[in-house]
């Protein structure tokens, strides 16, 4: 009980020193700032990357006698993980300027990988989804609503398509025109994003305010 | 015309204190506005509703404590509504932090399933089969957190055991009634009857989105207000059969399974502290064009 009402003082403390960066910059708000840098830091190299990262799905695979306990000690190493763990040890040389070219190998396959997967999948289920419903019809006989509906979308795509479309000058009656209404619905779609944007920061405010209000002064 | 120059060069720190001032006195006087589930909302509800018992789900905790006060209450609310339902959730993470949210919000889940069990089995709102207190290992699961992202996740495509030989607090998984199938197969996408991800950021939903073409899983969102708008485009292709855009999208499935929670409790400090930006943002335009008005009457002046 006296843990927990003293965790909820220091995040009261370290919530009011960065509030107190709204009135100005201070020694409290960059002391907040360290704090959670420094911490960021060592939980992430300790528990993350150590503990859930490279024990389990590494140390614990090639030497299970060391890093396993009861029934998962007695697995037979798994001799293959020597690959990407050696291709891990690369990356560490970048700290030599002599041997740091050596990491290229290990960001070239890394690169490789991804690249390889991103391609397909982005074609797959991004790009043609979204030309497969941005293609409807434009008149739905007694149905007002989804025709205006469907006619804003498909506008809207050719529109922002013609918008980035930069080997001709945006002029005349078919470029310009269709440059602008593209301009438009990005603007609508940039202040959605905006609104969606202060939406966000007022929940995590309220997160905060709910903190301090209900866990540490109990008035709500 | 000067009262609008003049608020033009209001200090900002007044724009804080009426913003905190518009969050706290909702919370204080419990002013409370009336919420509306979405047609996005509504299809996660509806889909978790319509599954078979026993069913289970696979739920990705993508995100750290900063979105916690967004998309934890959601999830909290999902767990009440599948223990409700007797749908077992297992919970992954692509975010290291995932597993402490997903534990915290699972522990409130089952004291809120448990506190009102007994006036739902009166009034007839639980399945035939619903548990009391969900189990460990039977009922639900935390796996906890591994990197990779989509390689990870087309991973479990093909077998859960492969990435998870341990649940998060070292179990062995092998053994575990909820990874039970069947056929007696490996334990795989196949045996997940939906996939839900709590995105606050990259290795998301996106993630499973991906690989859909290998795992053929119904899949919804919870995300941050922020991604709302980049994740309607999946929602518009049907890619996701629902959505829970950050507090609002909380406080709407609360509704539905008729718990009051953080979400509730945040739509009426939300609702005015957006409309104290609005008039600011009215009377920041206002001072603009007056100001535009002045120079260019200025000018006219000296012409």
């Amino acid at each position: 009980m006296a843990t927990e009402i003293l965790c909820v003082w220091i995040g009261a403390f370290i919530t009011l020193c960065c509030f107190s960066f709204l009135y100005k910059d201070n020694p409290f708000y960059r002391f907040a700032e360290s704090l959670f840098v420094g911490v960021s830091a060592g939980y992430y190299l300790s528990v993350v990357y150590f503990h859930q990262v490279l024990k389990p799905n590494l140390l614990a695979k090639l030497f299970p006698t060391f890093f396993n306990v009861g029934e998962a000690a007695k697995v037979a190493p798994d001799y293959w993980l020597i690959i990407p763990g050696f291709l891990g040890c690369l990356m560490l040389l970048r700290f030599s300027q002599k041997l740091a070219w050596v990491s290229r190998f290990t960001v070239a396959f890394v690169m490789g990988v991804s690249t390889g997967l991103t391609i397909v999948t982005s074609a797959q289920q991004y790009l043609i989804p979204q030309i497969a419903k941005a293609i409807k019809p434009i008149f739905i006989y007694g149905d007002i609503g989804q025709s205006i509906s469907n006619t804003v979308l498909v506008v809207g795509s050719i529109a922002c398509l013609f918008y980035f479309f930069f080997s001709t000058e945006h002029r005349g009656p078919v470029y310009g025109n269709l440059a602008k209404i593209g301009i438009w619905f990005l603007m609508i779609s940039f202040g959605a994003s905006f609104g969606a944007t202060v939406m966000g920061r007022i929940s995590l405010l309220i997160g905060r305010f709910a903190f301090l209000l209900h866990d540490w002064l109990h008035i709500i | 015309m000067d009262i609008f120059l003049k608020l033009k060069n209001l200090d900002r720190r007044w724009v804080y204190v009426f913003v905190a001032l518009s969050v706290i006195l909702p919370m204080v006087f419990k002013f409370e506005l009336p919420i509306y589930p979405g047609k996005a909302v509504m299809g996660v509800y509806n889909t978790i509703d319509t599954l078979p018992e026993g069913s289970r789900v696979f739920l990705s905790f993508d995100f750290d404590p900063a979105a916690e006060s967004e998309l934890g209450p959601g999830a909290t609310a999902i767990f009440v509504h599948m223990f409700r339902r007797n749908i077992k959730p297992i919970v992954g993470c692509n975010w290291p932090v995932g597993n402490e949210i997903a534990e915290k919000c699972l522990t409130e889940a089952k004291k809120i399933h448990l506190d009102t069990y007994d006036s739902y089995l009166n009034n007839n709102k639980l399945v035939k089969n619903c548990i009391r207190e969900p189990k460990n290992g039977t009922d639900y699961v935390i796996l906890g957190y591994k990197p990779g992202g989509i390689i990870h996740v087309k991973n479990l495509c093909t077998d859960f055991m492969g990435p998870y030989p341990q649940d998060k607090d070292g179990t062995p998984t092998v053994n575990m009634p909820i990874f039970k199938t069947a056929s007696g197969n490996r334990f795989s996408m196949n045996d997940i009857a939906l996939i839900i991800s709590y995105t606050a950021g990259t290795n998301g939903i996106e993630s499973f989105i991906s690989v859909e073409g290998d795992h053929k899983r119904p899949m919804a969102a919870g995300c941050t207000s922020v991604n709302i708008p980049r994740f309607t485009t999946y929602l518009q292709t049907g890619q996701l059969v629902g959505m829970i855009g950050g507090l609002p999208g909380a406080a709407e499935y609360e509704k539905l399974v008729d718990h009051k929670g953080e979400g509730r409790a945040g739509m009426a400090p939300q609702s005015i502290a957006h409309l104290i930006i609005m008039i600011f943002i009215i009377l920041g335009n206002l001072a603009f064009i007056a100001e535009n008005r002045k120079v260019s009457k200025s000018k006219l002046k000296k012409e």
